[in-house]
């Protein structure tokens, strides 16, 4: 069975694509269109998404300190709600969060800059009208987390990530067949072994290339949508691009090189420095300079705190496939290589 | 230890000997900041003189490079297989060219104040700056050295060094930039010494790397 992983591959991969695009958000609010609150009489409008504000009974109102007003709530349709509230001329705290509850989405909580305009602000205020906040539950459904900013976005973790995961097991692959053929001893056969080990590593790293590159895309595109930018100055990005730089600097210095014996040696010896240059953009230069990425100034990559359950439930099998794809991509690669070999041997 | 030193030695005799070549990259580095005194006058920005700074390092770097292993074309490389192992002679030749590229560095630090003034300076640490420079040229003319000897033995051109230098060179940039930029801006040894640690990290794992891998493409 030396399909198996193939199989397995193929089937987490199309597991993980199809979850990862079809499967919804958990529902959240996301905007509301007001940026200061007055004494008296206000509107807000609450968008939701993957809310159900008209299927089910839904109170609504905001949040001050420990505080809570409830307002008289006019739901539009599923994704809009409207909230009158009627607001005093003092308030304890200047700290306002959006809230909505109903018995599908549970407990909904909005952080977003409000200001309190015209109310004076005086810790001591209190009323006996007051009502103190209630914790109510949170949806507790099957659901990718809905973030702000992320989004619909966060759907991108099983494309992107996994690249950087394939490119560092292919590229390691790539380290340890270069060390076999700087480790050869003398024989007989040495030429032709040593040929082999630097075919292999030559392919590998072009698929991890490959996957470089597509990281490199995933990123770009996940960066215009929560960053605002194509391209930001994060040291994880100015990294991989010169992890790109350098492995393309491999290929140049092949194709430099007429004598085989004299490339298979020299490339060998790039490929190693250039596997510890990797090591040390991605993963060490990372955790020196502040950055964009999650689990910045410490830690480069996602902690254990970011992903929540559901998230590993297709992210690892998306990791899985990726890494499966990656590996088969090459050994395609190489049966070309030695097809394309044994032709050019008949023909000659 | 006595061959890494006939051969540092022998670098340096052969380069008082033909003069013309050193006093070319010392033209290079007056020229260029003189350049950027025509056109710049004064500067203001920290970012804008730690970007010069470090354009003026890296091409001078880059030039001194080219007679590094290329000197050695005419069969000399052959003689040096039979006088010493790899190791020392990459040693020799690493040594030689990172205190090349530090004493270039240093001129340009020079120049610039020369031309620059004084008040862009006034909040810099000369010490820091000093090591971080020094950390820097050693970090740079390693690497360097190491991709020559390579683009040497691959085809015996210079021009591959630089294509391969520009993305190898990239980490110690970042690095260098950033510290740079901190120091001038007046930063303490507390703020600067992370920068340091990384360059003093990079420069060792170049050194060591070198080392490893030298012996197995120098004799081809």
């Amino acid at each position: 069975m030396k399909h198996w992983y193939k199989i397995l591959g193929s089937i987490s991969l199309l597991y993980a694509c199809t979850f990862s695009l079809y499967q919804a958000l958990d529902p959240a609010l996301v905007v509301a269109d007001t940026t200061q609150l007055r004494s008296g009489y206000n509107r807000i409008e609450l968008a939701g998404h993957y809310t159900h504000f008209k299927d089910a009974q839904t109170t609504a109102g905001i949040r001050v300190g420990e505080y809570y007003f409830q307002g008289d709530v006019q739901p539009s349709d599923n994704g809009k709600i409207a909230i009158t509230l009627d607001l005093p001329d003092t308030l304890p705290s200047n700290a306002i969060l959006f809230k909505a509850y109903n018995s599908i989405d549970g407990e909904l909580i909005l952080n977003q800059a409000c200001s309190i305009g015209n109310i004076v602000l005086d810790t001591a205020a209190t009323d006996s009208s007051w009502v103190k906040n209630t914790k109510l539950e949170k949806y507790s459904g099957f659901g990718f987390p809905n973030l702000p900013i992320l989004n619909e976005t966060i759907r991108n973790l099983m494309w992107h990530v996994p690249m950087w995961f394939t490119m560092f097991f292919i590229m390691i692959l790539s380290f340890s067949n270069s060390l076999k053929l700087l480790n050869l001893k003398e024989s007989s056969n040495r030429l032709e072994k040593m040929l082999k080990f630097d075919m292999r590593s030559t392919l590998l790293n072009e698929v991890g290339v490959l996957f470089c590159v597509l990281g490199l895309l995933t990123g770009s595109l996940w960066a215009r949508y929560t960053w605002g930018d194509w391209w930001t100055n994060d040291p994880q990005l100015n990294g991989a691009l010169v992890v790109f730089l350098v492995y393309s600097g491999y290929f140049i210095l092949r194709a430099s090189i007429d004598d085989e014996d004299k490339r298979a040696r020299i490339s060998a010896v790039f490929n190693i420095f250039a596997f510890v240059l990797m090591f040390i953009l991605l993963m060490i230069m990372p955790r020196f300079a502040a950055g964009l990425h999650p689990g910045k100034s410490g830690n480069p990559a996602f902690s254990q705190y970011d992903l929540d359950s559901t998230l590993r439930a297709v992210f690892y099998p998306a990791v899985f496939g990726w890494i499966c794809l990656g590996y088969w991509l090459y050994s395609v690669r190489i049966r070309a290589k030695r097809i394309k070999e044994e032709l050019k041997i008949t023909e000659d | 230890m006595k061959a890494v030193y006939i051969l540092f030695k022998k670098e340096f005799q052969l380069d008082m000997r033909k003069k013309q070549l050193l006093f070319g990259i010392l033209l290079f580095v007056l020229s260029t900041v003189f350049t950027c005194y025509l056109s710049l006058e004064t500067i203001e920005d920290s970012k804008v003189l730690a970007a010069l700074f470090w354009i003026v390092g890296l091409f001078a770097a880059f030039n001194a490079m080219q007679k590094s292993f290329q000197q050695e074309q005419n069969g000399t490389d052959k003689l040096l297989y039979t006088l010493a192992s790899p190791r020392q002679v990459w040693i020799a030749k690493a040594a030689y060219y990172a205190l090349l590229i530090l004493v270039l560095n240093l001129l340009s630090i020079l120049l610039f104040s020369l031309f620059f003034g004084s008040d862009i300076w006034s909040r810099t640490s000369m010490g820091l700056l000093l090591l971080a420079v020094s950390l820097g040229s050693i970090g740079l003319g390693t690497a360097l050295t190491f991709l020559s000897a390579l683009s040497f033995k691959a085809n015996g051109s210079a021009s591959l060094t630089v294509v391969l230098g520009f993305p190898v060179l990239m980490p110690f940039l970042f690095s260098l930039t950033s510290v740079t930029v901190n120091i001038l801006d007046g930063a303490s040894w507390q703020v600067a010494s992370y920068g340091m640690m990384l360059l003093a990290g990079l420069f060792l794992t170049t050194a060591i790397m070198s080392l490893f891998l030298v012996p197995f493409f120098w004799k081809s």
